[in-house]
This record gives C-alpha cells, sequence and structure tokens, in this order.
C-alpha cells in the first residue's frame, strides 16, 4: 500500500441505496478498494475472508447493532472504525468513542468531511509521523523561507536560527492557516498550559517571531494578530 | 406547622369564651328568674296562710264571734291560693269548723299526725297551716299539685358555704382548662398530619397519611388527592416523554435520507456533465438540506430541553478561551468583508473558571452570532462581550442590523402557556413573523432554553439589538 488510496473500506450499512451512494463518493475521491456489507452478518462472513483497511460502520442494523459488531470485530482484529450513524445522542457518541472507534459521524453529513475523516485516520494508522511531504515542509512567506526541519529562517542575506518556541508557534498557526488561532489554543499547543498567565509571554515571543521572518515586523504581512482572540497566518 | 397552632389556639381560645358566656348567661338567667317569681304572683312557690293571719284575727275585736267565721273575704284569699279547703282544728285535735272539706278527712287528729302532715301531706293533700287565736287553720290543695321537701343543713356548712361554692367554681374552671387543652391537643395531634399533608401537596410532593383518628376521613381524601395528582404528573411525564421521544425517532429518521439527498446534490453540483445554472440548482438543494439538518437538530435539542430530558453535563471550564474560539471558528467560516465581529472579553475573565454545560452554552452564543449574520445579508458589525457581573458571567451579543422582530420578542419574553406554544404556522400571539423568522426563532428559543436549564437569566434588549445572557 503505497497511499491511503489503495486501502481496502469496508462499509456495513443496512440501506443498499445509501451504500451505493457512499461507495460512489469514494470512488470519485480516488479510493480503488470498496466493499460494502448490509448486515452484522454479512460483515462477520466478510472478516473471515479479509480483512479491510478501515470500517466505516453504521449502528442501526437489521440483525445487531454496531456497537456488538464492533466488538466482534475487536476481536479478530485492530482495524480502524469510523461510526457513521443516524443516532445523533451523546451516550451513544460516547459508547462507540468509548468502544475505541477513531471517530463518530452524525448523519447527514457533508461528504467532504467524511472523506477528510476518512483520510485522517488512514494516514494516522498507516502512515504515521505525518506525510513525507509534510516533514520536508518548507514554508515560504514572500522573501523569507523557512525549514520546519532545521529550524532556520533563510533571507537572501542572511539565516536566522529560530527557538523552539517560535518553531512551535510556527508550526501550529501553519496547521491552520488561513484561519485564527486562538491564544488559548497557542498556549495549549505550545506550552501545554492555559492561557491565562501567557498573555506577555506569548506577545513577546510572537514579536520575535515577526522580528525573524517578517520583512518589516511592525507592519506584519503574514503573522496577523486578530485582536481579542488570537493570531492568523495568512499565506 | 404555624397554621395549625393558630387554629389550636384560637379554639381554646374561643372554647374559654364559649365557657364564660355559658356561665354568664346561667348567672343571668337564674337572676332573672329568681327576681321574677319572687316578686311577681308566680304559683311556683306556693304561699301559704300568712296574710290571713290578721284577717281572722281581726273579727275578734270587731265582732263578738266566739269561734272561725268563713267570711267572703278569706273565701276568695283561699280560693285566689289555690286551696279547695280549710279545715279548723282547736287544740285538742278537734275539727272545729270546715270548709269543702273531702269526706276521707276525719274529724279528729292526733297531735302525731298534725305533726306528720305539717311537714308532709295531708292524705295526700298538700296543705298549708297557720295558727290563730281561733285555732290551728290547716288549708288543702289538690292532690299531687304540689311537692314538698324539707330539708336540714349544718350550720357550719352554711356558714362555709360561700367558700365551697369557690371552691367548686375553681374546680369547674380548672377541669374545663384542663379538658379543653386536653381535647385540643388530641385535635392538634391528629390533624398535625393533615397540615403536613397539605404542606406536601402544595409543594407537589406524593404523600401517603395514615388513615386512623378522627381526621381519618379527611385523610384518606388527602390521599386520594395526592395519588390523583401523581396519576396526572405520570400522565403528563409520559405525554412529554413521548412526544420527545417522537420528535428524536422523526429526526433519526429522517437523517439517512437527508444524507442521500446531501450526497447527491453534492455531486450533481460537481459534476462536468451539467451546465452552471444545473449545478447551482444542486447547490440551492444542498444548502437547503443543510439547513433541514440544523432545523431537525435544533427541534429535537429544542424538545428535549422543553421537556428536562437534556442531561446538562456540568463541567468546569474557562468562558473567556471558550469565547475567543467560538469568535474564532465563525471568522474562520469567512462570513463575508461586510461582517465585523468585535470580541470584548474582559481582562478579568482571564482564568476565571465557571460551571456550566460548556457545549450548550457555546451553542447559545454560537446561535445568537449565527443569528446577526444570517438575519443581515448586507453585513453588520457584531459586539461579542464578556463580563463578570453579579457572581455569574454575562455574555452580550449586540449588532447594528435589524435587530429582532418585536413579536419574537414578546413571544420570547412572555412565559407562553402551553396551549398558546408555539403552532407551528409562525403565528403566536397573533403575531405573524417575517419570512425566514421561523429558524431565528427556534434558535433564540433554544438559546433561552439553555439559559434557563443553567438556572440563568435571558433578555432582549436594545429594541432587540442586544441579546444579554447571564449564566450564575
Amino acid at each position: 500500500m503505497k497511499n491511503i488510496f489503495e486501502s481496502v473500506l469496508l462499509l456495513v450499512d443496512d440501506n443498499r441505496e445509501f451504500l451505493k451512494m457512499v461507495k460512489g463518493i469514494l470512488e470519485r475521491e480516488g479510493f480503488l478498494f470498496i466493499d460494502c456489507a448490509g448486515s452484522a452478518g454479512e460483515a462477520e462472513e466478510y472478516f473471515r475472508k479479509r480483512e479491510p483497511e478501515i470500517v466505516i460502520l453504521d449502528i442501526n442494523l437489521p440483525d445487531g447493532d454496531g456497537f456488538s459488531l464492533m466488538q466482534k470485530i475487536r476481536t479478530v482484529s485492530e482495524v480502524p472504525v469510523l461510526f457513521l450513524s443516524a443516532r445523533d445522542e451523546d451516550c451513544d457518541r460516547l459508547l462507540g468513542l468509548g468502544l475505541g472507534a477513531d471517530d463518530y459521524m452524525v448523519k447527514p453529513f457533508l461528504p467532504r468531511e467524511l472523506i477528510l475523516r476518512i483520510s485522517a485516520i488512514l494516514k494516522r494508522t498507516y502512515f504515521p509521523k505525518g506525510s513525507p511531504a509534510l516533514r520536508e515542509e518548507v514554508l515560504i512567506l514572500g522573501a523569507c523561507r523557512v525549514d520546519f526541519k532545521s529550524g532556520v529562517a533563510g533571507w537572501a542575506d542572511r539565516e536566522i536560527s529560530l527557538t523552539a518556541k517560535e518553531l512551535s508557534i510556527l508550526r501550529k498557526l501553519w496547521e491552520n492557516r488561513g484561519n485564527i488561532v486562538t491564544f488559548d489554543q497557542l498556549c495549549q499547543a505550545v506550552w501545554e498550559d492555559n492561557y491565562f498567565g501567557y498573555e506577555n509571554t506569548i506577545m513577546v515571543h510572537i514579536r520575535r517571531l515577526r522580528e525573524k521572518i517578517e520583512e518589516n515586523p511592525s507592519k506584519p504581512q503574514f503573522l496577523l494578530t486578530v485582536r481579542g482572540l488570537g493570531y492568523k497566518l495568512k499565506v | 406547622m404555624r397554621d395549625l397552632l393558630k387554629i389550636y389556639g384560637r379554639y381554646i381560645g374561643i372554647t374559654w369564651v364559649i365557657a364564660v358566656f355559658l356561665i354568664a348567661v346561667n348567672l343571668g338567667g337564674l337572676l332573672a328568674f329568681g327576681a321574677y317569681h319572687l316578686a311577681g304572683d308566680s304559683n311556683m312557690f306556693p304561699r301559704g296562710l300568712r296574710e290571713l293571719e290578721g284577717i281572722v284575727d281581726g273579727e275578734v275585736s270587731g265582732k263578738p264571734a266566739e269561734g272561725f267565721v268563713m267570711t267572703a273575704e278569706i273565701k276568695e284569699y283561699l280560693e285566689s291560693r289555690d286551696f279547695i279547703f280549710l279545715l279548723v282544728l282547736d287544740d285538742k285535735g278537734d275539727v272545729v269548723y270546715s270548709w269543702n272539706k273531702p269526706p276521707e278527712l276525719k274529724g279528729h287528729y292526733t297531735l302525731g299526725e298534725v305533726a306528720g302532715f305539717t311537714r308532709w301531706y295531708l292524705e295526700d293533700y298538700p296543705v298549708k297551716l297557720l295558727r290563730t287565736q281561733k285555732g290551728l287553720l290547716v288549708a288543702g290543695r289538690p292532690k299531687n299539685s304540689v311537692w314538698k321537701y324539707s330539708m336540714e343543713v349544718s350550720v357550719g356548712f352554711m356558714n362555709d358555704s360561700l367558700a365551697y361554692v369557690g371552691i367548686f367554681v375553681v374546680m369547674n374552671l380548672v377541669t374545663v382548662f384542663l379538658v379543653v387543652i386536653f381535647l385540643g391537643y388530641r385535635y392538634y395531634k391528629s390533624l398535625k398530619p393533615l397540615s403536613e399533608g397539605i404542606c406536601a401537596l402544595s409543594e407537589n410532593r406524593k404523600i401517603h397519611l395514615g388513615e386512623r383518628g378522627t381526621a381519618s376521613s379527611l385523610a384518606a381524601q388527602l390521599n386520594r388527592a395526592s395519588d390523583i395528582l401523581e396519576a396526572q404528573r405520570n400522565a403528563l411525564e409520559k405525554r412529554d416523554t413521548a412526544r420527545t421521544e417522537w420528535i428524536s425517532g422523526v429526526s433519526h429518521d429522517i437523517r439517512t435520507p437527508l444524507s442521500m439527498i446531501m450526497g447527491y446534490a453534492d455531486e450533481l453540483e460537481k459534476s462536468g456533465n451539467l451546465s452552471v445554472q444545473e449545478r447551482e440548482k444542486a447547490a440551492v438543494i444542498r444548502g437547503q438540506s443543510l439547513k433541514i439538518r440544523q432545523l431537525i437538530e435544533d427541534l429535537n435539542l429544542a424538545s428535549k430541553l422543553e421537556y428536562h430530558m437534556q442531561p446538562l453535563r456540568i463541567s468546569l471550564f474557562y468562558p473567556a478561551s471558550l469565547l475567543r474560539q467560538l469568535a474564532a471558528e465563525i471568522i474562520n467560516q469567512e462570513p463575508g468583508e461586510q461582517y465585523e465581529l468585535i470580541p470584548d472579553i474582559g481582562p478579568e475573565l482571564e482564568g476565571y473558571q465557571m460551571e456550566g454545560d460548556e457545549r450548550l452554552i457555546m451553542r447559545a452564543v454560537g446561535n445568537l452570532l449565527n443569528n446577526s449574520i444570517r438575519h443581515n445579508p448586507s453585513g453588520c458589525r457584531i459586539c461579542l462581550s464578556a463580563r463578570q457581573k453579579d457572581g455569574g458571567l454575562r455574555i452580550s451579543v449586540k449588532d447594528d442590523g435589524c435587530g429582532i422582530g418585536d413579536g419574537i420578542i414578546r413571544y420570547l419574553t412572555e412565559e407562553p402557556s402551553r396551549e398558546k406554544e408555539d403552532t407551528g404556522k409562525g403565528e403566536v400571539y397573533g403575531e405573524t413573523f417575517r419570512e425566514g423568522e421561523g429558524p431565528h426563532i427556534m434558535g433564540l428559543r433554544i438559546v433561552k432554553q439553555i439559559v434557563l436549564a443553567h438556572k440563568g437569566v435571558f433578555r432582549i434588549q436594545e429594541k432587540g439589538h442586544e441579546v444579554c445572557l447571564w449564566f450564575p
């Protein structure tokens, strides 16, 4: 398996029409091997023959419920499971995740979201430590080129190394590029603590970071402050 | 309990008043009665012959008559006093004169016989005697007309009698006092459970009283009332549960079909074989399906909150962090250039923790922010502020857009009775809402329900431009 699209996906749902639609969505996205089961019995039968890379599981099945099916699967396999159910109660969600499911989605859903979640689980499970692409990520901010691997901000005439904290701040912002990262989220990511008490620390770090990556630190182009909320990396 | 003591006190007081009144009436009656009979010419106490004394003896001086002479005056006197016969006895006991003498009477009476009928009866005739110089007058009344009793009392007793009367009065009063206290206490004891039961009923608690003693039938009726109330409460709860489960069931069943509508609409929207217009229509289908999803989720949550079937997951959290995250999410969705969201979180809130259902509170504030965006398509400035106030957290969402309609404000701020609840036609309290306000009211109602579930305060201010939430 070279990439996630070669994974075998097993869809379990009692509604054939629904299976057909989800299969279509995934196929168009590029997934090559998609198998379907219409009941818990069919799914168990399937597991006797082969093992998929991920199971997308409904909870209401004609011959049992998805939770017990998942427990049965767990006795023979550690395959990741994503629940896709019409049941939106907190208790169902907690039960599913508590049993060790990797994700829980409620119908109706946006097709895009389903694809993103399935991809995330597959990447996490079969391609850990991020994709090779991300590991070699280089961030281009105008004239500045930040190399996450070496932790250096490269300018045309000089190279400035970033501290570990500055790097992790930048990484958190880069992961959420285009979106606001609140002070609180940043603190959790970098210091693993609440924002309270870090107000000045964050400001100082951001100022130093700007001095290293911005052409004009007093008028930042990329690392923007969103007043009262947090920061945003505009790329 | 206080009421019962009051009733008890009043009972004792009234009993005392009755006792005193009774004594007064008796004394008064006795006095009046005695005065009437002693003064007037009543025949209750048959009179003797004392008035005859002068008349009989007076004849001696006027006329030379030796013996007794029956004059018209004497006769009239006797008849007026109900006497029916008269005998005159001399010192030897012989009857020297008689008037209407009954045949069974003798002509001579011994000393012993005279002594007997002086005190008792003469052949069952009640008689009165008068000693005169003409002899002993014996006047009789009809049989069975007068009751005689002779009484002798020692002088010592009579001398102490006033003291005895005093002692008896005091003893009576003490007895009355003790009896009243005792009976009152018994009533108090037997009514106490009833009073407690009524208190419990008024607090909507179930009761079961012991059905014994003086108040047993009342207790039984109270028990029955409690059973009826309990049954009604159960029936109501059952109905509410059924309704919530029904809504929950419908919203569950609608999810899979809606997924397919959204899935295929999404596919059509991206399909290269369709014209731009057709793809736009598919996008509308997808967008509207999202709205339906939001609506059924709101409906489900609203019904659960309404009937207290949404358990609050209370935890400690930092509201400042939560609100920043919420505001960031709203901005990240890129609602458009025309919107400006200004977060204004008080510095005192940094590090401030509160207790509540984080997800629901986030949902409430999110509903308010999304409402401001949805109902002002041409843009507006939204101010999200949070402050510590009155020992709680005050969150306010204020915009300079169209504001919330008066009808909705009235609907949300006046407590609707169950019958008058949302008819589903967008018409409440005779108010017809503007188009598109349906989701608005559902969203706001959920906000209000969430605040109330946290025992907070929900308020719409500034003519519908500001919604204030206060959480304790």
